[in-house]
């Protein structure tokens, strides 16, 4: 095993053993503190970790929450508006400038019809004030008009037209029935 | 390294140790304790206060440490050691730098007794060696084993073994011839 004549033998043998039971004791002591703060330390890099996470999500969230939009019903659909177009016309000064042709009332255009000589003119003022009439449903003067008409307008104005009232229509009928039995009448 | 149950033993007991089982770890330490301090005193060849520092520095660094033990790359207990083989050559060392300074400020004073003087000399000789013939030195001289077993656990053969031994005592002389005049 060892060899008598090693004369690193007496520097290097094994030493005589000390009492080590207080340093046991506190060396145990020491490291189980240590192992004691290692494991909160370990916990609470956990906890800030998750915590980090959770406070990364959060701001990310915040940061990528899209801005607030306020819906307007029907804002997708395209809004008319007016713009004032202006145009060039070239304007003859030496006319005056047209003005639109009103149409006259019922009574206007019967006092006109009456104060004119123009029979042509005369029947067409009363065919208008017929019609006025007509539209205002106030049908004795409609038909005393058309009647006044049908006798200033002669056989010409007994031919049916495209724009003749209902009312004109049947008068023209029974005129024209009353020219043709005329003369068998008068037989 | 493949130590079949020892590896699996060890690396439970770390895990349980790392949970933070108090029990695991006090029955770790109480087995290893006289070992290590038994190594400790022989590095420092038998300087008592030494030894209870680099004991103590070894323990709490190996706790601190824990998390890199692999038992796969060798036993708790030469994990242990190398922590206290790194702490007691930073001892010595800082020992004799200590030693020095006040040597020459009190050039008067009574000189260390002679035993206490080779220890720090055979404590400072075994902390210049290189990692291989301290390991041959201890396997020898601490734990008294033959070469024959040396070669057995090194997987080497004992001439090889004879020729390892017999650089590091050479080494070691040097060393502490050397550490005589720092």
């Amino acid at each position: 095993m060892t060899d008598p004549h090693d004369e690193l033998e007496d520097l290097l043998r094994p030493r005589p053993e000390a009492s080590t039971l207080a340093l046991r004791g506190a060396i145990l002591a020491r490291t189980e503190r240590a192992l004691a703060r290692l494991r909160w330390t370990r916990r609470a890099v956990r906890s800030a970790a998750v915590a980090a996470a959770v406070l990364a999500g959060a701001g990310a969230g915040w940061l990528l929450k899209p801005a607030c939009v306020v819906e307007v019903a029907g804002a997708d659909r395209p809004v008319p508006v007016l713009v004032p177009v202006f145009v060039g016309v070239e304007v003859d000064a030496s006319r005056p400038p047209a003005t639109p042709e009103l149409l006259p009332s019922a009574a206007a255009a019967e006092l006109q019809a009456e104060q004119l000589d123009d029979p042509a003119e005369v029947a067409r003022l009363y065919r208008t004030a017929g019609d006025r009439f007509l539209d205002r449903h106030d049908y004795p003067n409609a038909t005393r008009c058309y009647r006044l008409f049908l006798a200033r307008a002669g056989d010409d104005g007994l031919t049916p037209e495209k724009g003749d009232s209902w009312l004109l229509t049947s008068l023209k009928n029974a005129a024209y029935k009353e020219k043709i039995d005329e003369p068998t009448t008068r037989d | 390294m493949d130590r079949g149950g020892a590896n699996w033993t060890e690396r439970a007991v770390r895990d349980a140790v790392l949970r933070g089982d108090a029990a695991a770890w006090r029955a770790w330490y109480a087995e290893h304790f006289d070992q290590l301090a038994a190594y400790a005193r022989w590095r420092c060849g038998g300087l008592a206060d030494l030894a209870d520092d680099v004991t103590q520095e070894a323990w709490v660094t190996a706790v601190r440490r824990l998390r890199s033990f692999d038992p796969d790359k060798g036993p708790f207990f030469a994990w242990l050691c190398g922590i206290a083989s790194n702490a007691a050559r930073n001892a010595i060392r800082a020992r004799r730098r200590h030693s020095a300074r006040f040597r020459r400020l009190d050039a008067d004073a009574p000189a260390a007794p002679a035993d206490s003087a080779a220890a720090e000399r055979v404590a400072a000789a075994l902390a210049e060696l290189p990692d291989h013939y301290e390991a041959v030195l201890r396997a020898k001289y601490l734990d008294r084993m033959t070469v024959a077993a040396i070669a057995s656990e090194s997987g080497e053969t004992p001439k090889a073994v004879e020729s390892l031994l017999s650089r590091a005592r050479q080494a070691f002389r040097e060393a502490f011839e050397k550490a005589a005049h720092d």
